[in-house]
């Protein structure tokens, strides 16, 4: 998972105008500085375009914390590469 | 029959639990169809009329659930099931002379379900879970709009379905706060609600607000009043619905405003509406290699289609909920608009204001909004308006004791509102503090004599303000 938030966390840092935010599995979305529901959907379509995937509304809806990202990106790319 | 009415706190309550008590002890099938056929007899005695029309809603869109599961096509059956409980709505909100009691609530729950389901993935709950989420009757005529994801499962668990003394005192302890909610805050204020709406060009400027202010008290304190006993009751036989309300007048911005009131009808449309609409925008723009993030929201262009768009649409939809007039669809306009300076504001990184501030400009903004939201016409909520912004004239305030009493109360109810806990706090927060809850004796009696209070107060067949939407 660790590599993972390696790779989404620049988006994070790009869209929170925040260079050093530091993230972690167990980061909630709703404790980041200045983070609205604009945000969670914006970083979903540019996890989208980075990893070539395509998140439905209810899967974005359940999204709550780093963790659920990751492990839902995760799950696409196996999903993908069967 | 509303909550607050002598028919429902001296007869259907009691006999409701009496025979929930009795179901409980036969098992949990016995349990929710008792709820169900309350649930039926709630609705008839109100609307008996519309009593085919919701059974035909909730048994319709049972069978598109049913037909969905499994199905390569769910999110099709979905969209025509949402296309008609829509086109249900439309006709009986907007083209047929009596609007059907409930309906808004009831088929946003429904449509709810339908979303959740679309993926096909999700098994149809059974028949009987799914008529008590769909027409359990303390949501059933104002709600709060019951979310899926939380309230099928809870219905679906095959345990816990007796009265417990627990459930029974947390829930009655939410249900009597809600009773004293709306009869002793809320009702009281249609005195002087009434007749400042029914001639506002004659308001001058205290009278003016005064009324402008008195009704936003009550809105506020019937809403959520209504909205607390619904808990209360959904909790006494073990269920817990969502907050609809997070003390929406304390909040420091018209964003977070709408993240506090009615809470239940904004996480729906953010979800079915704002939430779709932002993200197909955002792909679309992606698609053609336009830039999403920050910067470019900031821009005017970049501003309009991927914040200003989504926002005026769901609120010209949220007004259009409550009704079909010009003075909603404003009401909805106007709010966009805060919506959409709050939303630049934050995009330019302007300060923000000290919090006595913003919640003081929030609140004159909301309450300019509720003048909209209470006139019956344009020219009724101008008239009002007018006499805010002293164009009737500035006469000095009266100093009769009716006056005086009038503004004490005022100034009461502004205390509760800014000071006081929401009724979740008080009653959940698990605190040692005397004044909190908890269930003991000193508070049983507490507790009763408020009922009793509420009781005396309760104006006989009271209905709560959002039953006509």
């Amino acid at each position: 998972m660790a590599a993972a938030i390696t790779d989404i966390t620049p988006i994070f840092r790009d869209i929170l105008h925040d260079p050093d935010l530091d993230l972690a599995s167990t980061t909630r979305f709703d404790d980041l500085a200045g983070w609205d529901s604009m945000d969670l959907i914006t970083v979903v379509v540019e996890v989208e375009c980075r990893f070539d995937l395509q998140f439905e509304l209810p899967e974005i809806d359940r999204l709550t914390n780093i963790g659920d990202l990751v492990r839902m990106i995760e799950a696409k790319q196996a999903l993908a590469a069967a | 029959m509303g909550f607050s009415g002598f028919p429902f706190l001296l007869g259907f309550l009691p006999l409701v639990l009496g025979g929930f008590a009795l179901a409980g002890r036969r098992g949990e099938a016995w349990a929710k169809s008792w709820l169900i056929a309350a649930s039926l007899v709630f609705y008839a005695a109100g609307a008996p009329t519309f009593l085919p029309l919701l059974l035909l809603s909730v048994g319709g869109n049972f069978w598109l659930l049913r037909r969905m599961h499994g199905s390569d096509t769910a999110a099709r059956w979905a969209t025509g099931g949402v296309v008609v409980n829509l086109a249900v709505l439309g006709w009986f909100k907007y083209l047929n002379a009596e609007p059907a009691l409930g309906l808004s609530f009831f088929s946003f729950t429904q449509i709810g379900c339908l979303l959740h389901h679309a993926g096909g993935d999700t098994r149809a709950p059974r028949m009987r879970d799914y008529a008590l989420y769909a027409a359990f009757f303390p949501a059933l005529l104002a709600g709060p709009i019951l979310n899926p994801r939380d309230m099928l499962p809870q219905i679906a668990r095959t345990e816990g379905w007796r009265l417990s003394a627990d459930n029974l005192a947390v829930g009655s302890g939410f249900f009597i706060i809600g009773l004293l909610k709306k009869t002793i805050l809320a009702d009281p204020l249609s005195t002087l609600v009434g007749p400042g709406f029914a001639n506002p060009a004659a308001l001058t400027f205290f009278p003016a607000w005064q009324a402008a202010m008195a009704y936003s008290l009550q809105l506020y304190f019937d809403f959520s009043g209504y909205t607390d006993m619904a808990i209360g009751l959904a909790w006494m036989v073990g269920l817990r619905f969502p907050d609809n309300f997070e003390q929406p007048y304390r909040a420091q911005s018209v964003i977070a405003y709408w993240q506090r009131w009615h809470m239940s009808l904004t996480r729906f449309l953010m979800t079915t509406v704002h939430a779709p609409l932002t993200l197909a925008i955002l792909r679309w723009r992606k698609a053609r290699r336009l830039p999403i993030d920050a910067t470019a929201q900031a821009t005017p262009a970049g501003f309009f289609s991927m914040i200003g768009m989504p926002i005026v649409v769901t609120m010209v939809l949220v007004a259009l909920w409550h009704g079909a007039t010009l003075p909603f669809l404003l009401f909805g306009l106007l709010h966009a608009g805060f919506l959409l300076v709050n939303h630049a504001w934050r995009t330019k990184h302007a300060p923000a204001l000290p919090a006595v501030a913003s919640i003081a400009l929030t609140y004159i903004c909301v309450l300019v909004g509720s003048v909209l939201f209470r006139s019956e016409s344009v020219g009724q909520a101008v008239g009002l308006l007018g006499g805010m912004a002293g164009l009737h004239g500035i006469d000095p305030i009266r100093t009769d004791g009716r006056t005086a009493a009038a503004l004490l109360w005022l100034f009461a109810l502004y205390a509760i509102v800014w000071c006081a806990p929401t009724t979740r706090q008080w009653m959940l927060s698990g605190s040692t503090s005397r004044l909190v809850w908890r269930p003991s004796s000193p508070w049983a009696v507490a507790m009763g004599c408020a009922a009793t209070l509420g009781v005396l107060a309760a104006g006989g067949t009271s209905e709560s303000l959002y039953f006509r939407f």
